[in-house]
């Protein structure tokens, strides 16, 4: 799922400054409310605490909140559009993509976002994550027993590890797993040590970022 | 189906007047259900089965370290001027009853003309090891508190022992305490009971209400090396009384609460927060609605789970959400602060909008807010201690609600006595007395 933090409200406050009368605290009810930032109750929470700071900067400020089941597609927004429709200022509480897929939706409104859009992750523990997954466009976990090298490592080493490996740990954040380590324990375990002896040509970064923004289309259901 | 009364995972205690059944923990798969009603599957021999049963009682043995077992006989113990030493609680509090070895060793020893010293951070009392250590006393033993760090162990035979009352060096035939770890099985069967574990692995966690064998999950008990052997006493009153709560209940399963916690299928986004928070294991999967679902009897009624949920999915069946009354409210769990405001007899607060919870993390963010709103708005929240929870770890899921905002408050340079929290135990009722006196006046 997309993990997503709340941004620090002396920041959300200083995107609230402009002239505007009602502002809509939109959360969404998929991925950021699994993580624990974006949905209906921290939507509760951030409307509380925002009609306190307006109250007490003297503005007369109509707070409404709402939580759709996804930013992420047009037909839940059109459920709620009056609701958008009728707002100054749209404080989103959806990943990056809902604020710009409501950006889209809405080009006469100004959308702001609440959150951090941190990574696609796990959870680890109640409220903990960790990045799996960096999207790369040309899964590779075959090779490496399930261990992927592009997230895990630090430098996304295909032909690892560096130097920088100690004791098990990462020399970017001496916390961080070394992916490499990961890999290797992992190979071993299921035999396939072998595997690491075998040197990988550079990847194709195309199909990550290098290729500019992604398109994705499934031939079945899409056009063409 | 055939249903049982009682299910042991790992050893029966073979009650006659119980339908039961054991089953080795290793081959325990899954639990579904409550109280009265849990169906586990079991794989035997590859084949998997489903029993149902009214309860569970987890049953299994510590893993020991350096086993008092292992003890030399009267006839081993060559020198037989040399002192024998015995020494308890060196990295963790001995359990009362491997205590009890203990001194019974001790005692024996020394009745046979030996020198016995007893080495002890703090004796596991009992109603047995009350009465032995008084005969190990009149016997000769010699007994010695220490404190942690005051010794040490030099070799197979020697001890130093330095502390401001005493410097002591001792030679003579050690016995140690056996080390006790938790049996490696604990923490998956933690997962499959949905139960709370504690720092060191057990099934029971540190708190007053989980005395003496329950598990914090209604109908799910923990004896010997499933729970925590700090808070372990004798374990046949322990069985015995494990037995006799069991044939009580089982005559009247009912709710504890009255009202009804639903879960909005529409709204869940099955994360399975309220799942890994509830300290009663009360919630569920349910497949057929895609969502969570609240189980009944195994609900507690604390309301954890109606703010925990990120949704706001969960909520209680034709409750209406009260509305403010005054500028100062004060939010009192009913087990702690509840209690000593009735202690206290007289109310001279009638001008506080006192609002009884049934636990801290029934607390809800938007609620604490909602009394916050005016600019003379205060609000104060008075909870149990933490190992004085009666919902475990309720109490920690309203301090985090609490802590939020009092972080949002500060961001947004609102004065930080705004929303307060304090606990109290029911006892307190004179500091409570004070407490509220001195918060409405602004000078907490």
């Amino acid at each position: 799922m997309i993990v997503a933090e709340q941004k620090k409200l002396e920041e959300i406050v200083e995107m609230l400054k402009g002239d505007f009368k009602t502002l809509l605290i939109s959360g969404c009810g998929t991925c950021v409310t699994v993580s624990l930032s974006g949905g209906e109750r921290e939507v509760e929470a951030m409307a509380g605490l925002l009609n306190m700071h307006f109250s007490q900067a003297g503005r007369q400020v109509k707070i409404e909140t709402n939580t759709i089941k996804r930013h992420c597609d047009f037909e839940f927004i059109d459920e709620a559009e009056e609701e958008f429709k009728n707002a100054d200022l749209i404080l989103s509480m959806a990943c990056g993509v809902g604020v710009q897929h409501l950006v889209e939706r809405f080009p006469e409104k100004v959308v702001v976002p609440a959150l951090n859009t941190s990574f696609y992750g796990a959870t680890t523990a109640i409220g903990e994550w960790q990045e799996r997954c960096l999207g790369c466009g040309d899964c590779v976990l075959d090779k490496y027993g399930g261990v992927c090298p592009v997230a895990r490592c630090s430098k996304s080493l295909l032909n690892g590890p560096c130097g920088g490996s100690q004791e098990g740990y990462c020399e970017v954040d001496p916390e961080t797993d070394c992916g490499w380590e990961l890999i290797f324990k992992r190979l071993q375990s299921i035999n396939m040590l072998e595997n690491v002896m075998e040197y990988d040509e550079p990847k194709n970064w195309q199909t990550f970022r290098d290729g500019g923004p992604r398109k994705m289309r499934n031939k079945e259901y899409g056009n063409g | 189906m055939e249903m049982y009364d009682v299910v042991f995972i790992g050893n029966s205690l073979q009650p006659s007047d119980l339908k039961s059944i054991c089953v080795e923990p290793d081959m325990l798969l899954a639990c579904k259900g409550e109280l009265g009603n849990f169906t586990l599957r079991i794989q035997k021999e590859k084949e998997t089965q489903e029993i149902k049963t009214r309860t569970v009682i987890i049953n299994l043995l510590d893993i020991r370290e350096s086993p008092l077992a292992e003890v030399p006989t009267w006839d081993e113990l060559q020198e037989p001027e040399e002192p024998v030493i015995f020494l308890q609680d060196l990295k963790d509090l001995t359990p009362a009853q491997i205590n009890g070895k203990g001194l019974e060793l001790a005692r024996d020893l020394a009745q046979k003309g030996k020198s016995v010293y007893y080495f002890y951070r703090s004796l596991r009392f009992n109603r047995r090891n009350d009465e032995l250590y008084e005969k190990a006393r009149r016997a000769g033993v010699v007994f010695y508190q220490y404190r942690n760090g005051d010794l040490e162990v030099k070799g197979s035979d020697g001890l130093i022992c330095e502390s401001p009352a005493m410097e002591l060096e001792l030679h003579g035939t050690i016995f140690l305490a056996p080390d006790l770890k938790p049996n490696m099985q604990l923490e998956r069967l933690a997962r499959i009971f949905n139960i709370r574990i504690s720092p060191e692995g057990y099934l029971q966690v540190e708190n007053v209400h989980l005395q003496p064998t329950y598990t914090g999950k209604r109908g799910v008990y923990a004896l010997e090396g499933a729970r925590n052997p700090a808070g372990r006493t004798d374990p046949d009153q322990e069985e015995a009384f494990t037995l006799a709560e069991i044939r009580s209940l089982l005559s009247n399963i009912n709710p504890l609460t009255e009202e009804e916690r639903v879960v909005d299928a529409e709204k869940c986004a099955f994360c399975y927060t309220c799942y890994r928070v509830c300290s009663h294991g009360a919630l569920e999967p349910d497949w057929e609605e895609d969502a969570m679902k609240v189980l009944q009897i195994a609900c507690q009624g604390c309301d954890t789970c109606l703010n925990v949920c990120p949704a706001g999915a969960i909520s209680i069946e034709g409750r209406e959400e009260k509305k403010k009354e005054a500028n100062l409210k004060v939010f009192m769990c009913e087990n702690s602060a509840a209690t000593a405001l009735q202690r206290l007899g007289k109310n001279g607060f009638s001008d506080l909008d006192i609002e009884n919870v049934p636990c801290l993390g029934s607390l809800k963010k938007k609620d604490l807010l909602q009394h916050l709103q005016k600019s003379e708005d205060r609000v104060l929240v008075l909870g149990c201690f933490e190992e004085a929870c009666k919902h475990l770890f309720g109490e920690r899921w309203g301090d985090k609600s609490v802590k939020d905002i009092q972080k949002g408050l500060k961001a947004l340079h609102f004065k930080e006595d705004r929303l307060t929290l304090l606990r109290l135990s029911p006892r307190m009722e004179k500091d409570l007395e004070k407490i509220l006196s001195l918060w409405k006046e602004g000078n907490l």
